[in-house]
């Protein structure tokens, strides 16, 4: 399971510097302008040697000690949380996205409900605080809060 | 020395920049960078590019000096606290700290902590007391020779810096060169340079200022240094026990840390990872030069304050190609080159003269905030101690939701954090591959000024 999960990566890396150069090879302006250097000089040619760096990247050896199960179970927690936040966000706002993220990464994280709610309570305010009040940076406030004052 | 001394400029610079740092807020802006520098150095698993990526968004609220100011702080000040994780507990902060390890942590279990972590505090103020003072004496020189590269010769000099870290990065040539390529690549949606056109948009409107910087540097060193620290068995690697504080007794690596300041002060010039190359070849000059070469390994004084002033007069030393010649030497200098773009500082030969308080001000700041390194590393070694044995599942949610909300400061959207989010993978995903993604950013952050000074180069002879 771990050299399937490890070829997969290596796959997914060259598969990805591929597409990379393939996009800037193909979706880039002409190379000459009025037969000048043009703005697609330097992207075709960084995409070119991309392509065929990629091409020529080594294989790494699989490390049997690294991504296991539990790992990857572990690793899931940030990033469900980020997505939580991502998600809601817009809908919701800046506080209550965070604070819900926030415990679900602590939940995740193997802490207890009491840590969780402690670390979720800090972090949320002196967050709020340091954004809003010290630098007077306006973290949005969500499309349910602001329907919900207009009612 | 005599340009230097007849140059009445470097003195007016300095009394200039004396005068612009007169400011109770910079001051501790100065000592909230080094203070947070240093407390990030000592937990593991978290470096100084990501605490630089989490400030990276106050850039855009604060003036230029005491923005840049904070962020250099943060640079320095993690150099000493990875020492600080090295020496009580043997696990190095950062990779530039794996030198003082060899020597450090054997003198922490033999009940010399605290004298360990002083030697290492006062080596660190050492080296870097020394190598500003050579940016001071150097400024006047590299500014002259600098006239004389144009837009070919810069051109060049940048391409050479990336191949040199294609070469020296960890992972092998060809790997680097793969994240130098993709860093390139990356950098080269939204507005062409010299041409003003949009390119490789694809129809995303949010892809009209390019990819994020702050997104690209809270994705790959925040939330990509904490999934590969959960992807390993980090939490066990902190619970370790950690040697009593005994009192400082003993200053006998001097001279040590003099050679490794001279060391590091000129590796820190050339775009090589030199933090990790000076500290390295310090200890090997050291165990050379020792009396007693059979003490090395077991807790040589020499072997920890040579690499540790080599390694803080590095960091100090790569300000001057950044500042002078616009060349970042390391990622963490690409990305201050970023903020100084965002702050609307020009670094280049002309800048003691055109911003003469930016540029001595910082100086004058770097110099400032080595004192403050140096009270601080005395005073809190016991803070440290406990600081570095907190469990990590308290520490990585309060990591990720600052990643997530410097990132939507920074690009002012939600466009931000989904970048952040999809960088971190990235970095996971290089890291599986034994890729770095130091060479990354290096490449994103130099392309743009890469490409246009090699077009104005082909467009001056087409």
């Amino acid at each position: 399971m771990s050299s399937f999960r490890t070829s997969v990566f290596r796959h997914a890396l060259r598969a990805l510097l591929l597409a990379a150069g393939a996009a800037a090879l193909l979706d880039s302006p002409p190379v000459l302008s009025s037969g000048l250097p043009g703005p697609g000089l330097w992207p075709r040619l960084s995409g070119a040697l991309l392509l065929l760096c990629a091409v020529l990247l080594p294989s790494k050896e699989p490390d049997e000690r690294s991504c296991t199960s539990s790992s990857l179970r572990r690793a899931l927690g940030p990033v469900l949380s980020c997505l939580l936040w991502i998600v809601l966000l817009q809908p919701a706002g800046w506080l209550p996205a965070t604070f819900l993220s926030a415990l679900l990464a602590c939940r995740t994280g193997g802490c207890s409900m009491k840590e969780s709610l402690l670390v979720c309570l800090l972090l949320s305010a002196a967050l709020w605080l340091g954004m809003e009040k010290l630098l007077r940076y306006s973290l949005p406030q969500g499309t349910l809060f602001v329907l919900a004052c207009g009612v | 020395m005599d340009a230097f001394l007849a140059d009445p400029s470097v003195f007016s610079g300095v009394w200039a920049g004396m005068a612009a740092v007169c400011s109770l807020k910079l001051w501790l802006l100065v000592l909230s960078g080094v203070f947070l520098g240093m407390t990030v150095g000592v937990l593991p698993g978290f470096g100084p590019p990501a605490a630089m990526a989490l400030l990276f968004p106050l850039v855009y609220v604060l003036e230029p000096l005491p923005g840049i100011s904070l962020l250099s702080g943060i640079f320095y000040g993690a150099k000493y606290g990875g020492a600080v994780t090295s020496i009580l507990m043997g696990i190095p902060g950062e990779a530039d700290a794996v030198a003082t390890l060899f020597e450090g942590h054997p003198l922490a279990l033999g009940g010399k902590a605290r004298q360990a972590l002083a030697a290492a505090t006062l080596a660190s103020f050492t080296g870097g007391m020394l190598s500003s003072l050579g940016m001071v004496l150097l400024a006047p020189v590299l500014s002259r020779a600098a006239l004389f590269f144009g837009p070919a010769g810069r051109a060049a000099v940048m391409a050479c810096a990336l191949l040199l870290v294609a070469f020296t990065s960890p992972g092998g040539a060809r790997r680097s060169l793969c994240m130098i390529l993709l860093g390139l690549v990356l950098a080269l949606p939204g507005m062409a340079p010299v041409y003003g056109t949009a390119r490789l948009t694809f129809g995303f409107w949010q892809l009209s200022e390019g990819v994020e910087l702050t997104s690209l540097l809270l994705g790959m060193f925040g939330i990509g240094d904490l999934l590969a620290a959960l992807l390993s068995d980090h939490e066990k690697k902190t619970e370790h026990a950690f040697a009593p504080v005994p009192p400082l007794k003993r200053l006998s690596a001097f001279a040590a840390a003099l050679r490794g300041s001279i060391l590091g002060f000129l590796t820190g010039l050339i775009p090589c990872g030199a933090g990790v190359t000076a500290s390295f070849a310090s200890h090997a000059l050291e165990k050379r030069l020792s009396r007693h070469p059979e003490q090395f390994g077991n807790g040589a004084w020499e072997g920890l304050a040579g690499p540790e002033a080599s390694n803080n007069a590095a960091a100090m030393a790569s300000f001057a190609p950044l500042l002078l010649l616009g060349l970042p030497t390391n990622p963490i200098m690409a990305a201050l080159l970023g903020a100084l773009t965002i702050v609307g500082v020009v670094p280049g030969p002309s800048l003691p003269e055109s911003q003469p308080d930016f540029y001595w001000g910082l100086i004058v700041c770097l110099v400032m905030g080595n004192v403050l390194l140096l009270a601080l590393g005395l005073g809190l070694a016991g803070f440290w101690a406990y600081l570095a044995r907190l469990p990590f599942r308290l520490l990585w949610p309060v990591i990720l939701l600052l990643c997530l909300t410097g990132s939507y400061v920074g690009a002012d959207g939600i466009s931000g954090p989904v970048q952040c989010l999809f960088f971190g993978l990235l970095s996971v995903l290089l890291r599986r591959n034994g890729c770095s993604p130091a060479p990354l950013v290096l490449a994103f952050v130099l392309g743009p000024k890469l490409e246009t000074h090699l077009l104005q180069a082909l467009l001056s002879v087409w």
